[in-house]
C-alpha cells in the first residue's frame, strides 16, 4: 500500500465526513428512516477506510458510498421487515435504480432533504441540550465521542442520549419534513437557536480550561450558511449568521498568547477579520432591508457597532444601550438589562451606571451570576471605591465555572489592590 | 359501572431484561388480552411505548409550549390501560390484580366519570360520517390529561358546565375528522384504589396509584399522521390551558392479540 494512496483516502474520507455525509444521510434517512440510514451510512464509511487506501479513492466518493450505504441498507431491512411498513421500505428502496438514486445526491431537490434533517433534529419535541448533540452528530457529521467531548459527557453516555432521540423520532413520528409557511418562522427559530447554542459552546466553554473552543463556533458559521442557503435567505437565519460573523470575526485578539482571556476595552483592533466584519455587516443590511428587525438582528447591530469603532472609548454606547433597550423588549432576559446597563454607563458615567445594575441584583436569572459581579466589580473600580470593588471580585471569581475568565477577573481585581 | 385499570410499572425493568423474558411478558398481556375480551365485558385497551418517547403539550395565554419528556418524570410510569364494565368494585379489582404488571408494578382502579348527557363522547352518527384513518397513512397516540382537581372542586356549577360544553365540542371535531379513536373522562383520583400482587398476596390501598396535586382526569386515543399534528390536537383540548397533555404513542401489539 503506497502512503501516497493511503494519505489520499484518508483526505477524502475526512472531506467526506465534513462536506457530504449530511448530505447522504439526508438522502438515506427520506428512503429508510434514521435508524437504518446511521447505521448503513456508518458500515459504508468504514469499508471505505478498509478499502480506499488499497483500491484507491473512487471519483465520486460520495457517490460510492451512497451506493454502499443503500445496499447495506436493502440488507438490514430485510433482516427487520416484519410489519408491512418495513417491508414497503424495503421494495422501495430496491425498486429504486442505483443510478437515480446516485442522481439524487446531484439534485437540486436534494437541498430540501438537508433541511428536512436540520427542522427534525431540532424539533421542539426534542431536549434542547440533545437538539445540539443531534445537530453536530447529523448535520456537522462529528462522531459520537466528539460530541460526548463537546458536553463534557462519557462517549456512553453521549450513545445512550443519541440512541433515545432516534427512538423519539421514529416511535413518536416527528416529521421529516420542512414546516409549512405558516409554522416555518416558530420552527426556524428553534434551528437557530441550536445553532447559535453551538456557536456559544464555542465561544465560552461553560467548563474547562480552554477560552474559545473554535472548532464548535466554525461548526456553527459553516451550518448557518448552509442554513441561509437552504431557507432561501430567511432574514431571521441572515440576522444569525450576521451575528456569528460579527462576534467570531474578534476571535483572534480575544485571546492572548498564554492563553488569557482579553475583554474588548483591551483588544488589539488590527487583529480582527476585517473581511469577516464587511460579510456581517452586508448580510445584516440585507436582512434589515427584508422586515422588521428579529433579536438576532439587534444582537448583530450592536456587534457590528463594537467591530466598527476604531477604540473602546470611541465606541457609540449610547446607540448600542437604545438597541439593548430594544432587544430587552423582545427577549425578557436580565442578562440583556445588565449588558443595557453597563452600556449606559458609558454614557452617563459609572454611578448611573451602578444603580442599575444593583436594581437588577434581585433579578431572576442574575442572582449569584458572575456577569453581574464582574460588571458590579468593575463600575467599582471605576468609581475608586477599591474594597467594594474587590469583594465583588471575590464573588464573581468564585461563581465562575470558565478557567480563563477567572484568571481574567483575578487580573482586574489585583489591579485595584495595587492601586 | 366502567372502570380503567391504569398499569403503572418501572420502564427500566424492560429495558434491562432479556428479549426472551420481554416476549414471555407480552404473551402473558396478549393472554389477559384475550381472556379479558372473550367476557364481553373490555372496553378500550393501548400498550404505551416508553417516556423517553413522550412529549408534553401546554397552552398558556394562546402560546404552545411542547417539552420533551412525560408530564412526570418518575421512576414508575403509566405504561398502557385497560377499561372494562364491572358490575361491582370489587369485579374491578379482581380484573386489575390478574394484569401481569400487578406481580412487578401497580394498578390502579379508576372509574370512568358518567357523562351528565349519558351519552359517551361522539355520536355515532357523527363517527359514521367520518374519513376511516387507519396504521397506512396514521399512527396512534394516547393524550393523557393532567390537572389539578382542586381547581375542579372551587369551580360552580355554570363553570363546569362551561368546561363540559368546550370537551364536547372537542371530542365532537376528532370525531367528525376521524382522529378520534376513544376516549374517557375519569372520577377524581380520590375515588380511585390501586392493587399490586406480592408473591401470591393481594395488597389493595384506597388512593391513587401517586399522590400528586395533578393527577389524570382522562384521555384520548386518536390516529394522528405524525407528532404535530397529535401535538396539534393535544393542544386543543381545555385541559393544556389549565394543565398539561402528554403525548404517548401507542405501541403496535397486533402480533400479540
Amino acid at each position: 500500500m503506497l502512503p501516497n494512496a493511503q494519505r489520499e483516502a484518508q483526505r477524502a474520507i475526512e472531506a467526506f465526513v465534513r462536506d457530504d455525509r449530511s448530505r447522504v444521510l439526508a438522502a438515506l434517512v427520506k428512503r429508510c428512516g434514521f435508524e437504518v440510514a446511521e447505521e448503513s451510512l456508518d458500515a459504508a464509511i468504514e469499508a471505505a477506510v478498509r478499502q480506499w487506501p488499497g483500491e484507491g479513492t473512487p471519483s465520486s466518493p460520495a457517490a460510492w458510498v451512497m451506493a454502499v450505504a443503500r445496499r447495506r441498507a436493502i440488507d438490514a431491512l430485510r433482516h427487520r421487515a416484519t410489519r408491512s411498513q418495513g417491508r414497503a421500505t424495503l421494495r422501495a428502496l430496491r425498486d429504486e435504480r442505483d443510478a437515480d438514486a446516485l442522481s439524487a445526491l446531484e439534485d437540486e431537490a436534494f437541498g430540501d432533504d438537508r433541511l428536512r434533517l436540520f427542522f427534525t433534529c431540532c424539533h421542539p419535541a426534542i431536549a434542547e441540550e440533545t437538539r445540539v448533540a443531534l445537530a453536530l452528530r447529523w448535520l456537522s457529521g462529528l462522531s459520537t465521542d466528539d460530541v460526548a467531548r463537546a458536553f463534557c459527557v462519557a462517549p456512553a453516555t453521549m450513545a445512550q442520549r443519541l440512541t433515545r432521540a432516534k427512538a423519539k423520532i421514529e416511535t413518536a413520528g416527528i416529521p421529516y419534513e420542512v414546516p409549512e409557511k405558516s409554522e416555518l418562522r416558530e420552527r426556524l427559530a428553534s434551528v437557530l437557536e441550536v445553532l447559535y447554542a453551538i456557536f456559544n459552546e464555542g465561544y465560552v466553554a461553560t467548563a474547562g480550561t480552554s477560552l474559545q473552543r473554535v472548532d464548535l463556533a466554525d461548526e456553527a458559521l459553516r451550518l448557518a450558511a448552509i442554513l441561509c442557503a437552504l431557507v432561501d435567505e430567511h432574514p431571521d437565519a441572515l440576522s444569525l449568521r450576521a451575528l456569528l460573523l460579527l462576534v467570531h470575526a474578534r476571535r483572534a485578539a480575544r485571546t492572548a498568547s498564554d492563553g488569557e482571556m482579553i475583554a474588548l476595552d483591551e483588544q488589539d483592533r488590527a487583529l480582527w477579520d476585517r473581511a469577516m466584519i464587511s460579510l456581517g455587516k452586508s448580510l445584516l443590511d440585507r436582512a434589515l432591508r427584508a422586515g422588521p428587525p428579529s433579536a438576532y438582528a439587534i444582537e448583530a447591530a450592536i456587534q457590528a457597532l463594537h467591530d466598527e469603532s476604531p477604540s473602546y472609548v470611541a465606541t457609540d454606547f449610547a446607540q448600542i444601550a437604545e438597541l439593548y433597550r430594544l432587544l430587552r423588549a423582545k427577549v425578557d432576559a436580565p442578562i440583556v438589562a445588565l449588558n443595557e446597563a453597563v452600556a449606559r454607563s458609558m454614557v452617563d458615567g459609572p454611578e448611573q451606571g451602578l444603580r442599575l445594575v444593583l436594581a437588577l441584583e434581585r433579578a431572576e436569572g442574575l442572582q449569584g451570576h458572575h456577569a453581574l459581579f464582574a460588571a458590579k466589580a468593575d463600575l467599582l473600580r471605576r468609581l475608586g471605591r477599591s474594597a467594594e470593588a474587590i469583594a465583588a471580585y471575590d464573588a464573581a471569581i468564585e461563581a465562575t465555572r470558565n478557567e480563563p475568565e477567572r484568571r481574567f477577573l483575578s487580573r482586574r481585581r489585583a489591579i485595584v489592590i495595587a492601586g | 359501572m366502567q372502570y380503567v385499570l391504569l398499569i403503572y410499572a418501572a420502564e427500566s425493568r424492560f429495558a434491562t431484561s432479556t428479549p426472551a423474558e420481554g416476549e414471555a411478558i407480552m404473551q402473558a398481556y396478549g393472554k389477559y388480552t384475550k381472556d379479558l375480551f372473550s367476557t364481553g365485558r373490555a372496553g378500550d385497551c393501548a400498550a404505551l411505548a416508553p417516556t423517553h418517547t413522550a412529549t408534553s403539550v401546554r397552552v398558556r395565554e394562546g402560546k404552545r409550549a411542547v417539552k420533551d419528556g412525560p408530564f412526570a418524570e418518575t421512576r414508575e410510569q403509566l405504561g398502557g390501560y385497560y377499561t372494562i364494565e364491572a358490575e361491582t368494585p370489587d369485579e374491578a379489582l379482581a380484573w386489575a390484580e390478574k394484569i401481569p404488571a400487578a406481580t412487578f408494578g401497580s394498578i390502579e382502579v379508576r372509574p370512568i366519570m358518567k357523562m351528565p348527557s349519558g351519552a359517551p363522547a361522539g355520536g355515532d352518527t357523527e363517527a359514521s360520517k367520518a374519513p376511516k384513518l387507519s396504521a397506512d397513512t396514521h399512527k396512534q397516540y394516547l393524550l393523557l390529561l393532567y390537572e389539578d382537581e382542586k381547581a375542579w372542586e372551587t369551580m360552580t356549577d355554570e363553570q363546569r358546565g362551561a368546561v363540559f360544553g368546550r370537551y364536547m365540542q372537542f371530542s365532537e371535531d376528532i370525531v367528525a375528522s376521524g382522529n378520534f379513536i376513544a376516549g374517557e373522562p375519569l372520577d377524581p383520583a380520590t375515588a380511585a384504589r390501586t392493587v399490586s400482587v406480592d408473591g401470591s398476596k393481594r395488597v389493595v390501598r384506597d388512593g391513587p396509584f401517586a399522590e400528586t396535586r395533578e393527577q389524570l382526569g382522562g384521555y384520548y386515543r386518536v390516529w394522528a399522521k405524525n407528532l404535530d399534528e397529535a401535538v396539534s390536537i393535544a393542544a386543543k383540548i381545555p385541559a393544556a390551558e389549565s394543565g398539561t397533555v402528554e403525548v404517548r404513542p401507542v405501541m403496535d401489539t397486533s402480533a400479540y392479540v
